[in-house]
């Protein structure tokens, strides 16, 4: 029997986690097995088939009839095709609150206002995020309790590194980030009363609004001042700047999309090398591992376990028909252990040679802050190496385990290490 | 002599990254942020091929032609 764990950093936290599924959820490889072998598209959504509640099978779209599938062909194929699966399938949960924002958004939309923002996001402009806003929040957060000799790393570190680099590069000062966490915690919680949503949605609004007026009359190197320059093209050629309300869009749904997932893919992969001494030592001794690491957890254990969108049209999909309308839940935890594609799927093996996965997505709605998550994971851990000697699982501590359906994420890290 | 040739649709491309992610040396992302063919030997074939199964919008092609 699960036990009843509470996991947060905050009490929105804590409830998000609760109804993503941590303490109900420890092991759901097996059942995402079974609805695979049973066949490629499934009746009924995911949190369904475990006997959950989940926010995915409940709200607007829950009159609608439930598809799911649990295989790589089949998840990478439903994300490939926009055309046909629409991601209006957030709207009623995250527009109200978040505004109309590219999570929703489909094609031809869909691309013109990414492309605003993806230049900020690139491969090359990691290193400016690193040096700016990631390395400085790693090393301040570690000098908490460097000298301790023991820390609860999930809760210290991971949970706080993410939102603090995200808040930076929107030019969030450092001492406002924890009360701003919970906030876009609460935003986007969708068991939330529509209230509160609204309330936190609002008072991140007002927050901005400061520092958009402040960005307006002396730009700076940082998102909001991007957002107030970038013109965005119109179907006819035209060319606007983007609008008060386009801009707290983008706002409010990268803060949150940046807090919550590589939070809990760095506790993740700091458990999964912990539980394998061998492996820590490994990547310790030749940094050279730390990215196929890195990459092996990503698929082996990620933070969002599933996306959802709705078909456009009467449609087949692997034989089964599908009618407009339908929702269809793509489960890329299951994708990722396929073993179609990865042998021995359920295992962690850093030495497997890495492969492109669904963790980030796959399509046009790609996650636009992959790399910076691999930034935020890699530079997390060289730090971590780098800083904290003998660093091992605390043996007095309840051991740890993963937990969640929607999300996955440690119960915790406790760490002992040389002060 | 077997020389690959590397085709990106500029169309298609939505400088998402994903190649330069996977082969870093062959990739990279011009001023518009779209991909470019930096050097169409600069990674392993595998690494290329991943590039190519990863890409979001399907932009890339590898065609091996023959050179005397």
């Amino acid at each position: 029997m699960s036990q009843a764990l509470e996991i947060g950093i905050n009490p929105a936290d804590v409830a998000r986690n609760r109804a993503v599924g941590a303490g109900l959820v420890n092991d759901p490889y097996p059942v995402y097995d079974r609805l695979r072998e049973t066949g490629p598209v499934q009746r009924g959504a995911i949190s369904q088939a475990f006997g959950v509640p989940g926010p995915e099978a409940s709200g607007p779209w829950a009159d609608r009839p439930q598809f799911a599938c649990y295989d790589w062909a089949t998840a990478d194929a439903v994300l490939r095709d926009a055309q046909t699966w629409s991601s209006r399938w957030y709207e009623p949960t995250l527009e109200p609150f978040v505004g109309n924002s590219i999570i929703q958004m489909d094609e031809p939309e869909h691309r013109r206002y990414r492309a605003l923002i993806q230049p900020a996001f690139t491969l090359r402009e990691m290193e400016r995020w690193r040096e700016r806003w990631i390395e400085p929040a790693a090393h301040a957060l570690i000098d908490a309790f460097a000298a301790r000799g023991r820390a609860e790393l999930y809760m210290e570190l991971c949970a706080r590194l993410p939102v603090q680099t995200i808040a930076s590069s929107f030019g969030i000062p450092v001492a406002d980030v924890p009360h701003f966490h919970q906030l876009t915690v609460a935003m986007v919680g969708v068991t939330n009363a529509g209230s509160e949503r609204l309330q936190a949605a609002r008072e991140i609004a007002e927050y901005l609004d400061r520092i958009i007026a402040e960005r307006r009359a002396a730009p700076q190197d940082d998102l909001i001042s991007l957002l107030l320059g970038v013109e965005i093209p119109a179907e006819d050629g035209t060319r606007a700047r983007l609008d008060h309300d386009e801009i707290l869009a983008f706002a409010r749904l990268l803060l949150p999309a940046g807090a919550g997932t590589t939070y809990r893919a760095l506790g993740t992969l700091l458990l999964a090398l912990l539980r394998d001494p061998g492996q820590l030592e490994a990547v310790r001794a030749d940094r050279k591992l730390l990215g196929p690491a890195l990459e092996e957890c990503l698929r082996w254990e990620q933070p969002l376990t599933a996306v959802s969108r709705l078909a456009t049209r009467d449609t087949e999909l692997a034989g089964v028909a599908i009618p407009e309308g339908a929702v269809m839940h793509v489960c890329l935890a299951a994708a990722n252990h396929d073993p179609a594609r990865w042998e021995d799927p359920h295992r962690f093996d850093l030495r497997r040679e890495p492969r492109p996965h669904l963790t980030f997505g796959s399509g046009p709605h790609l996650c636009v802050g992959m790399h910076l998550a691999r930034m935020e994971l890699r530079t997390s851990m060289n730090a971590i190496l780098d800083r904290l000697k003998a660093l091992r699982l605390d043996p007095d501590a309840e051991p740890p385990i993963m937990t969640g359906l929607l999300f996955r994420m440690p119960s915790a890290v406790p760490v002992r290490f040389e002060p | 002599m077997t020389e690959p040739r590397i085709r990106i649709d500029r169309e298609r491309c939505m400088g998402s990254g994903v190649c330069q992610f996977w082969a870093p040396a062959t990739f990279g992302l011009d001023d518009d942020c779209k991909s470019v063919v930096v050097d169409p030997q600069g990674d392993p074939e595998a690494a290329i091929q991943h590039a190519v199964d990863g890409c979001p919008t399907r932009a890339i092609e590898v065609e091996k032609c023959n050179t005397n």
